[in-house]
C-alpha cells in the first residue's frame, strides 16, 4: 500500500529532451494508466519510476520517501513487462519464487506465497512447465504472478496485453482490474490502448510529445477534455472541430460559423474567434433543416448496432455515428445540429478549454 | 544505451575501472606485436644486447626484401597465389553448391550428409590431412607444386565456407527469387543480379575468413612445398632451423608477414566478426 | 518447387564441383591414410615398398613413449588452455557489453591475434621467451629476479606453450561469447533488477544458465583447435626439451615425415580422427542430455 508522486521529472537523451516535467500525484491503491501514442515518452515515464533508466532530473516519491538514486530492488516495485520477460531457463514454479528467494523469505513463507499466487492465477496445471511451453494468456498470467507475489508498494506494467489477440485482451483486462482490485495494490499501466485506459484505469493520464496533457477520471477526459488534443484523442471516431466566432450581445450569445447560427446558453464565453468541438455521437441529423451545418454525405459505414457517417461540410469532413438505422445515402444533403448541451470550446490560440 | 545512460550518474568508479581493465587488456594483446615491430628495427647487437633506447635501421627489411639470397618476396607471392587462387575457388564452389543444396529439393540427408561433413573434418588435425595429401599428391607427381598446395588449402577451407555460405543463404527470403522466377529470371541471371547482390555481405565475410586462413595454414604448406614453392609461413619456420637464427629479420619477416591480417582488421572487421561468429553461433 | 522451374542442369551441375572435391580430396585421401595404416611402406633403390601388416601398426601405437607424450601433453594444454580462454573470454565479453558503444575499439584491437598466422605467433614469443635477450626475461632483470629458461627448462616449457595458446586463443572465445552475452534478452535481466536481484544475483541465476549453452559451445570449438596445436610448438619448441612440450600434431609430424614412417604415421593419424570423433560426440550426447532434464 502506498503513494507515489513525481515531481517534475525531466529526462533528456542528449541534447534531446523527451519528458519535459512530468508531474502527478497517484494516490494510494490507486489504478493509474498512462495513455499515449508510441514515441510520447509514456514508456520511458514507466522506467523511470521503475529504475531502470534514470531521470535528468526530478523526484520520485514512494510512500512519501524519495527513491530516485535507489536501484529497482530498493523500490519494492514489481513490474510486468511488455514481452512477460519471463526467465525462460525456469519453469513457471520457479520464474514465481524467483523473486522472494532474492528477498530471502524463508522457505515456507515461499512455498505458501508461491503456492498461494499459482492458485490465484489458475496456474497449477503448467506449473511445472517452461514459459516456451505456455501459450500467450498463461505467460501473461505467469508475468502477473511474479509480480504479485511478492506484495510490492507499486505495480508497473508496461502494455502487459499488447501481444495477445482481441478476445483474450478483453478477458485478461477485467483480470487484472479484478486482481488489482483484491489486492488494492497502487498500480501505474502504460497503454497506447484508450478502451484500455478507460475501462480498467481510476485516472488517466493522456501523455503527448513528453508533457501531461490532462490527468483525470475516464468520463472526465470525455466530458470536460482539458484541450484540443485531449478531445480529439479520447472518444472514436474523434471529435469533429470548426473554428467560428462567439458572437455575444447582452441579451444573447451565437456561435456564429458561416450560415449556422446556434445559441448558447450561459456559458461564459469571451466573444471573438473560438475552435468549437462536438462529438460524432452528439449530433441530431436531419435531411432539410437550418441551424445546423449543411453538408453531403461521403461515406457511410453500417456495423449492425451503430451508422456511421463521413459528411463534406464545405471541405472539412465531419463524423456523424448514430445507433439507429438512418435512412441516407452517399450523396445525399443532410443537416448536422450539434447537441447544444455538449458542445467544446477551445482557446484558437493555446488550444486550451474555455 | 541505457545501461550506460543509467549507470553514468550512479557510479561512475566502475566504469572506470572497467576501462582500466579493459587497456590493460589491450596492452596485453597488442604488446608482443609492439615489441616484434620495434625489434624488426634493431640490429641483432642491439636487440641481444637488451638496450631500451636504439636508432631504428631497416636494414632487417633491405635484406630480407632486396637481398639477393632472400626468397621471402618469391614466398610472398607465393602465399598471394595460393590464397587468392584457393579462395576464389572456394568461394565459387561453396556458393553453388550451398545454393543447390538449399533451394534445389535435394533429398535432407544430402544436405546433412555435407554439413557433417563440415562438421568432422574441423576435427581432423591438418597433419594427417598433410599426410594424406602429400601421399595423394605424389602418386600424380604434384607434391611440391603450387597446384597441390592450392587444392589442398580449396579443400581445407571449402567445408567452413560451405557452413557458413549455408548459414547465410538461409536469411535470404524464398520470395526474392520466387519474385525473380516470376519476372522471368533464369538461374545464372537470377544469381548474378538477385542472390549475389543480396548475399555479398556473407560472401565477402566468408572469403576474408578464407584468405585469412590459407594465408596462415602451416603444417600443409610445410608438407607440399619446396625452397622454391614455400609459403610465408614456411619460410619464417626456416629462420628458426638454419644455424645462427637471424632474430631481426625473423621479426622483419613476421611484421611484413602481418600485412593482410592487419588489412583485413582494419577494412574488414565487420566481415571478420560477421564470419568468425556465423561459424559458431549457428 | 524450384529445381522444376530451373531444370535438372543447374542443380546438378551447381552442386558438382563441391562433390568432386569432396570425393578426390577428402574422402579418397582419408581412405588413402586408412589403407596405407594397414601398411608397412619403406623405401628401397628409389622403389615403394608395400607389405601389408594388418593391425601390426595400431598395437604399435601402444608402446611408443614419443605418443604417450603427445596425448598427456595434448590434454594436459587442451583443458588447462581453453578453460582459461573460457574464463577470461567470458570476463571480456561481460565487460565489454556493459562498456556498450565505448568499447568499440577495444573489439577491433583483441581479434589482432586470431587473424596472424600461428608461426608468426610462435616467431614473436620465440623472441619473447629468449633466455638472453627476452623482454620477459629484461622485466624480470629490472625487478631484480634471475633470468628463467622458459622454453628450456623440461618444468616450463609446456606452461610457457599454454601461456601463449591463450594468449592467442583467448580473442576467440571472447568473440563468441560476446556474440552471445550480446544476445541475452534485455527485459529478462532487467525484470532481474525489479524482482530485486543483485548484480551478482543477476548474473549467477539469469545470465549465467542462460549462457551455458554458448558457453558449452564455445569450449567445445576451442577443445577443437587447441587440439590440433602444431604451429606454435613446432617454432617454440619442437616438442621439447625432451618430450615437455610434445603434443600429437607433432607426433603425427615426426613420425611421418621426419622418419618417413608412412604406415605407422597413418595409424596415428587415423586413430587421432576417430577418438576425436568419439569424444565430441560423447561430449555432444551428455550436453543434450542435460539440456533435456533441465
Amino acid at each position: 500500500m502506498a503513494t507515489l508522486d513525481l515531481k517534475d521529472i525531466r529526462k533528456s537523451f542528449g541534447d534531446v529532451e523527451v519528458l519535459h516535467g512530468i508531474d502527478a500525484a497517484i494516490k494510494d491503491s490507486e489504478f493509474v494508466a498512462i495513455l499515449g501514442e508510441s514515441g510520447c515518452g509514456k514508456s520511458t515515464l514507466l522506467r523511470i519510476i521503475a529504475g531502470l533508466e534514470t531521470s535528468s532530473s526530478g523526484q520520485i516519491l514512494i510512500d512519501g520517501k524519495e527513491v530516485s538514486d535507489r536501484t529497482p530492488r530498493e523500490r519494492d516495485i514489481a513490474m510486468v513487462f511488455q514481452s512477460y520477460a519471463l526467465y525462460p531457463h525456469m519453469t513457471v514454479t520457479e520464474n514465481i519464487r524467483f523473486p522472494l528467494e532474492l528477498a530471502n523469505w524463508s522457505k515456507d513463507d515461499i512455498n505458501e506465497a508461491a503456492d498461494k499466487a499459482i492458485a490465484m492465477l489458475n496456474l497449477q496445471p503448467v506449473a511445472a512447465r517452461k514459459p516456451r511451453e505456455l501459450s500467450g494468456g498463461q505467460r501473461q498470467r505467469v508475468a502477473m504472478g511474479r509480480a504479485l507475489v511478492r506484495q510490492p508498494k507499486v505495480f508497473l506494467f508496461d502494455e502487459p496485453l499488447s501481444n495477445l489477440d482481441a478476445k483474450l485482451r478483453v478477458q485478461m483486462r477485467a483480470e487484472i482490474r479484478d486482481l488489482q482490485r483484491q489486492l488494492g495494490t497502487t498500480s501505474v499501466y502504460v497503454t497506447h490502448d484508450q478502451i484500455e485506459a478507460m475501462t480498467m484505469a481510476d485516472r488517466v493520464i493522456v501523455m503527448n510529445n513528453g508533457k501531461v496533457e490532462q490527468f483525470g477520471a475516464p468520463l472526465e477526459l470525455y466530458d470536460k477534455p482539458a484541450n484540443r488534443f485531449v478531445a480529439s484523442f479520447i472518444g472514436s471516431p474523434p471529435m469533429n472541430f470548426v473554428v467560428g466566432e462567439i458572437n455575444a450581445s447582452e441579451t444573447v450569445r451565437e456561435f456564429i460559423f458561416e450560415d449556422m447560427r446556434l445559441k448558447l446558453g450561459a456559458a461564459q464565453l469571451p466573444a471573438g474567434p473560438v475552435i468549437m468541438g462536438f462529438r460524432p455521437e452528439h449530433i441530431t441529423l436531419s435531411r432539410s433543416g437550418t441551424g445546423g451545418l449543411k453538408g453531403r454525405v461521403i461515406t457511410e459505414e453500417n456495423t449492425g448496432d451503430r451508422t456511421f457517417l463521413v459528411v463534406d461540410v464545405n471541405g472539412a469532413s465531419m463524423g456523424v455515428t448514430s445507433s439507429t438505422r438512418l435512412d441516407v445515402g452517399t450523396g445525399d444533403h443532410v443537416t448536422l445540429v450539434p447537441d447544444l448541451s455538449r458542445l467544446h470550446f477551445f482557446d484558437p490560440d493555446s488550444e486550451m478549454r474555455l | 544505451m541505457s545501461d550506460i545512460v543509467q549507470t553514468k550518474r550512479r557510479m561512475p568508479t566502475d566504469k572506470v575501472l572497467l576501462h582500466v581493465a579493459m587497456i590493460a587488456a589491450v596492452i596485453i594483446t597488442l604488446g608482443p606485436f609492439v615489441w616484434i615491430a620495434l625489434s624488426a628495427f634493431k640490429t641483432q647487437i642491439v636487440l641481444l644486447m637488451g638496450d631500451i633506447t636504439f636508432s631504428p635501421v631497416s636494414y632487417n627489411f633491405d635484406e630480407v626484401l632486396f637481398d639477393r639470397r632472400s626468397t621471402y618476396p618469391q614466398n610472398f607471392l607465393n602465399s598471394l597465389i595460393v590464397a587468392g587462387v584457393s579462395t576464389t575457388l572456394v568461394i565459387v564452389i561453396a556458393f553453388l553448391a550451398g545454393y543447390s543444396l538449399l533451394r534445389m529439393n535435394w533429398p535432407r540427408w544430402i544436405l546433412n550428409a555435407f554439413l557433417v561433413w563440415a562438421m568432422l573434418f574441423n576435427l581432423v588435425p591438418p597433419v594427417s590431412l598433410a599426410s594424406a595429401w602429400y601421399e595423394l599428391f605424389r602418386t600424380v607427381n604434384l607434391s611440391i607444386d603450387l597446384v597441390a598446395l592450392t587444392l589442398a588449402h580449396t579443400t581445407l577451407n571449402l567445408p567452413l565456407a560451405l557452413w557458413l555460405l549455408i548459414s547465410f543463404f538461409r536469411e535470404v527470403p524464398r520470395e526474392l527469387e520466387e519474385a525473380a522466377f516470376v519476372d522471368g529470371a533464369k538461374f545464372l541471371t537470377l544469381l548474378r543480379r538477385v542472390i549475389v547482390p543480396v548475399m555479398m555481405p556473407g560472401i565477402v565475410a566468408t572469403a576474408v575468413l578464407v584468405f585469412i586462413f590459407s594465408w596462415n595454414e602451416f603444417p600443409v604448406a610445410l608438407a607440399l612445398t619446396n625452397n622454391k614453392t614455400a609459403t610465408v609461413p614456411v619460410a619464417i619456420a626456416k629462420y628458426v632451423q638454419e644455424e645462427e637464427i637471424k632474430y631481426t629479420q625473423m621479426a622483419a619477416a613476421s611484421v611484413l608477414s602481418a600485412i593482410p591480417a592487419l588489412i583485413a582488421l582494419i577494412f574488414g572487421q565487420r566481415f571478420i566478426v560477421k564470419g568468425l561468429t556465423a561459424g559458431a553461433v549457428k | 518447387m524450384t529445381s522444376v522451374q530451373l531444370g535438372w542442369m543447374p542443380k546438378y551441375g551447381s552442386l558438382f564441383p563441391a562433390v568432386v572435391f569432396f570425393l578426390a580430396l577428402a574422402v579418397l585421401p582419408v581412405a588413402n591414410l586408412i589403407f596405407l595404416s594397414f601398411m608397412d611402406i619403406s623405401w628401397s633403390g628409389g622403389v615403394v615398398q608395400r607389405e601389408f601388416v594388418g593391425l601390426e601398426n595400431y598395437a604399435a601405437l601402444g608402446d611408443d613413449p614419443l605418443l604417450k607424450a603427445g596425448i598427456v601433453n595434448t590434454l594436459i594444454l587442451v583443458v588447462v588452455a581453453t578453460s582459461c580462454q573460457v574464463l577470461l573470454g567470458l570476463a571480456l565479453a561481460i565487460a565489454c557489453s556493459s562498456l556498450g558503444h565505448s568499447s568499440r575499439l577495444y573489439r577491433t584491437l583483441f581479434i589482432l591475434p586470431i587473424l596472424i598466422p600461428g608461426i608468426i605467433i610462435g616467431a614473436i614469443w620465440r623472441l619473447m621467451y629468449n633466455f638472453q635477450f627476452g623482454i620477459i626475461n629484461q622485466g624480470l632483470d629490472l625487478l631484480g629476479i634471475p633470468a628463467v629458461d622458459w622454453l628450456g627448462s623440461p618444468h616450463l616449457a609446456l606452461a610457457s606453450v599454454i601461456v601463449v595458446d591463450i594468449w592467442h586463443w583467448t580473442p576467440f572465445s571472447f568473440l563468441l561469447l560476446l556474440a552471445a552475452v550480446e544476445g541475452l534478452p534485455k527485459d529478462v535481466s532487467e525484470a532481474a533488477k525489479v524482482d530485486g536481484a543483485t548484480a551478482w544475483q543477476e548474473f549467477r541465476r539469469v545470465s549465467l544458465p542462460l549462457l551455458w549453452p554458448a558457453i558449452f559451445m564455445t569450449f567445445i570449438f576451442r577443445a577443437v583447435i587447441a587440439f590440433k596445436v602444431f604451429d606454435e610448438v613446432f617454432l617454440l619448441t619442437s616438442g621439447g626439451p625432451g618430450t615437455a612440450t610434445e603434443v600429437i600434431s607433432f607426433t603425427i609430424y615426426q613420425r611421418f615425415f621426419l622418419q618417413d614412417n608412412p604406415g605407422y604415421g597413418s595409424a596415428i593419424s587415423v586413430a587421432v580422427i576417430f577418438s576425436v570423433a568419439l569424444i565430441i560426440a560423447i561430449a555432444l550426447q551428455l550436453q543434450n542430455r542435460r539440456e533435456a532434464t533441465r
